[in-house]
């Protein structure tokens, strides 16, 4: 952090935002002791995946853009497998839409008890990073380890039904190219078996955290399935009465570039009021589908004392846990109710169109449209990651939040502006891609 | 019978220029014999997986690249622990630093009694390049080294 000015202007650099997923910097600029820009900018270069997507067969495109990121491979990886299946007319059978939302599971698992551990919870604790925390007492050390084991549950799933733990390689177009044998997944009981227990008790500890006063009229959004708790399927919709497809989401939303970042943002295409911001994610799915959670994890949040529908951003780190929980039980249910396929994939021919899919990344709803030609291979491709859904709200809950840093010692402040960050989970790698602080005060 | 104590060769880095010196020499000592059960070689993309494969027992040899510093190639060797080793700010999950996974794998308890870090000065960690040559140069001699350490165990 570096800083320099006069009486009335002032300049704030804080040159790596820690615990954050990926690379980027932030400049809160204030003339006069006023808030007059904020500016979120990811600053690693972009990947042009879209680009080399082109002239691919579409075969392909599920495991390439698994590659997009190494904590949230299954996102990309069923987003795309999906839109792609649309363009095919390939409709899954239950035994394979049951797998891919265990591979899912498994993500959930995985992704968020990291977040939640490795990268969140410090902020909560006053620690600088999870090994501090861990360093701390010996309680501590053991809640850690605890973590770093639900976590590898999570992985454990990854690597049976995926393939393996990172960039997954056994889904593929129509279906797998290898399922599980049914053992495989009862040996996995056990441990899932513990790692509920431990989700339910991460769901009490996360919801005794201290959390900051914040609330502001955020549109959620997430998807709402008719029957289940989202992750792969189901329609578009958001606190302020959105209810839309996936094929309509581009009528609904924008990409747009701006100068100080790489990573493009997105907005609503008509704000009922304000800047088209919008807030997806953990939070955002818990507040409009907590109805379809099983049981026992709408018990778990009722237990918080917590209210939902929730609109303190801080209060996200909650509803990770649920998913946690959500996600645990779900798994243990699919592999006990688990028959092994009696086809790896259904047959389908390439063809000419165009095929849209949302499904419920980690960190918020992942948006992938391709269009492919006869011979089934790619012309056109478009990938909305979560972050970048996220990005324009991050930067407004930073212009709310940038008056309570003009007088803070520029430690403090910066600390402040990257828990507004972490609270939506960024992957910025994936956007294209982590932080710098800069305030510039005039 | 209970499973001897064991030595885990682990080799931290990823396929791009220099960053793969450390896979290469992990994977050239392990062809180097039939090494006993008591030795695990596991080559690995970052500080998490370098988590997943300890479990407090035994002693770690860890291989990684260092950052260019004038001296491409040049070995470094450092037993644990060492006042050089640092972390630096946290960072993401997706590439936690060896260092900060030492860190914390000796806070949780699940650091081997014994440490030693072996690294290699690089020049060039650009995608799709190989070795720059005076960091291969370097991979037979630190071979050597390893192999004379686990022999001397």
């Amino acid at each position: 952090m570096d800083e320099a000015g006069s009486h009335n202007t002032r300049t704030i650099t804080v040159q790596a935002l820690a615990r954050v997923e990926g690379e980027g910097a932030l400049t809160i600029r204030l003339r006069d002791g006023r808030v007059d820009g904020v500016e979120l900018r990811i600053y690693e270069p972009p990947r042009f995946y879209e680009a080399f997507l082109r002239g691919r067969s579409a075969l392909e495109v599920p495991d390439i853009t698994a590659r997009i990121c190494g904590i949230c491979p299954v996102a990309y990886q069923m987003s795309s497998v999906h839109a792609v299946e649309k363009i095919f007319g390939v409709v899954l059978p239950p035994a394979l839409r049951s797998l891919r939302r265990l591979l899912y599971c498994g993500e959930w698992i995985e992704s968020h008890t990291l977040h939640i551990y490795m990268l969140h919870a410090p902020d909560f604790l006053g620690f600088e990073s999870a090994v501090a925390f861990a360093q701390s007492s010996p309680a501590s050390a053991q809640l850690v380890r605890r973590a770093l084991r639900l976590k590898k549950a999570g992985n454990q799933i990854i690597r049976v039904v995926g393939g393996r733990e990172v960039h997954p390689i056994n889904v593929r177009v129509g279906g797998f190219f290898r399922t599980p044998r049914r053992e495989e997944l009862t040996a996995l009981r056990p441990e899932l078996q513990w790692a509920r227990d431990m989700a339910r008790e991460t769901v009490h500890w996360a919801a005794q955290l201290p959390f900051p006063d914040f609330d502001d009229d955020y549109e959620f959004v997430a998807l709402r399935h008719g029957s289940e708790y989202p992750m792969n399927e189901g329609r578009l919709v958001s606190s302020r009465g959105l209810d839309l497809t996936a094929e309509e989401y581009a009528d609904h939303f924008e990409e747009y570039q701006v100068p100080h970042s790489n990573a493009l943002q997105s907005r609503r295409r008509h704000p009922a009021n304000g800047s088209g911001a919008y807030f997806a994610g953990s939070l955002a799915r818990w507040n409009l589908n907590a109805d379809l959670a099983p049981a026992l994890v709408k018990e778990a949040a009722a237990a918080t004392g917590l209210s939902f529908p929730n609109r303190n951003p801080y209060v996200g780190i909650v509803a990770r846990s649920l998913e946690v929980l959500l996600a645990c039980d779900e798994a243990l249910r699919i592999i006990e109710e688990y028959e092994p396929p009696s086809k790896l994939a259904v047959e389908f021919q390439p063809r000419a169109g165009i095929g849209h899919a949302i499904t419920e990344a980690p960190r918020g709803i992942l948006y992938h449209r391709y269009e492919t030609d006869a011979a089934g291979v790619v012309r056109d491709a478009v990938i909305i990651p979560p972050t970048s859904q996220n990005q324009l709200q991050m930067e407004q809950d930073l212009m709310r939040i940038a008056p309570q840093l003009v007088n803070l010692p520029e430690s403090e402040a910066a600390l402040q502006a990257e828990r507004v960050i972490r609270n939506y989970d960024p992957c910025i790698s994936c956007a294209t891609h982590f932080l710098k602080l800069k305030v510039d005060r005039r | 019978m209970s499973r001897p104590v064991p030595i885990r060769v682990v080799g931290v880095g990823s396929p791009h220029g220099d960053d793969a010196v450390a896979w290469r020499v992990t994977q050239a000592v392990q062809q180097q014999r039939v090494w006993g059960r008591d030795i695990e070689f596991h080559v690995v993309e970052g500080g998490q997986r370098l988590l997943d494969v300890l479990d407090g027992k035994g002693t770690l040899l860890l291989i990684d690249a260092l950052a260019p510093a004038g001296s491409p190639g040049a070995i470094h060797r450092f037993a644990w622990p060492d006042q050089r080793i640092v972390v630096l700010r946290p960072g993401s999950t997706h590439d936690m630093r060896p260092a900060e996974a030492i860190y914390l794998a000796e806070a949780l308890g699940t650091l081997p009694q014994r440490v030693l870090v072996f690294a290699i000065e690089g020049e060039c960690f650009e995608p799709h390049r190989d070795l720059s040559p005076a960091v291969a140069a370097a991979v037979p001699q630190l071979t050597r080294a390893l192999v004379e350490e686990l022999a001397a165990r």
